[in-house]
């Protein structure tokens, strides 16, 4: 479709004898794959398969949990038990915030009741009272 | 690692993961050589890439009939 590379000589140019099994497209001298139909050249070497490592005999069946396209029940379970947990953290957070603020209004109330008695703020208190504060 | 799984499953699965990763390396192999001629063929490839895509479509298929077969503990 674009420009050709300095590669794309020694790619694609048609080999001496060698044609794509598939299609019959004339293949490159190095090209280890068909550029009209992608088929792999025959007798390319899978280098892959040594990448994978163990053969395949040998290595035990897992599951993959990334590409299961519907929920099975152990995910719903698991979805559950986050919803229970989060809900549960989030009523001990409001709880907590709750006392918290009873406990704080409670003590406000003493503080206010100690001042009050002692030094009350000189704009709310009477002006008597305020002037005995500040001795 | 499931135990005691379906060796027809098993033996299926192994199979579809082999194809999964041989088209895998194939469709990055293929677009490697295409950029390195300088010459994209999107057709050749869109259809690597569906065959690519129905293979995994199996293998996910099989990992979850062999999950429901016998879970992992």
């Amino acid at each position: 479709v674009s420009e050709a590379s300095p590669l794309s000589a020694a790619l694609s140019a048609p080999a001496d004898h060698e044609a794509c099994a598939a299609c019959g497209a004339p293949l490159g001298a190095s090209a280890r794959y068909c550029l009209s139909c992608g088929t792999r050249r025959a007798g390319s070497p899978s280098t892959f398969l040594d990448a994978l490592g163990d053969p395949p005999e040998a290595r035990p069946v897992a599951v993959s949990p990334v590409s299961l396209p519907q929920p099975d029940e152990p995910r719903l379970w698991s979805l559950a038990l986050t919803a229970v947990v989060l809900l549960a953290l989030l009523v001990g957070l409001l709880a907590g915030h709750w006392l918290g603020e009873r406990d704080q209004r409670g003590t406000a109330t003493q503080v206010t009741r100690t001042e009050g008695s002692a030094a009350a703020p000189p704009t709310a208190a009477p002006a008597g009272l305020g002037t005995g504060a500040t001795r | 690692v499931i135990d005691g799984a379906p060796t027809a499953l098993a033996v299926r699965r192994r199979e579809v993961a082999r194809r999964v990763a041989a088209l895998t390396f194939d469709l990055g192999g293929l677009t490697s050589e295409m950029a390195h001629a300088g010459q994209f063929r999107l057709d050749v490839l869109t259809a690597r890439a569906v065959e690519l895509r129905e293979a995994e479509v199996e293998l996910a298929e099989l990992d979850r009939r062999l999950a429901a077969a016998s879970p992992v503990v």
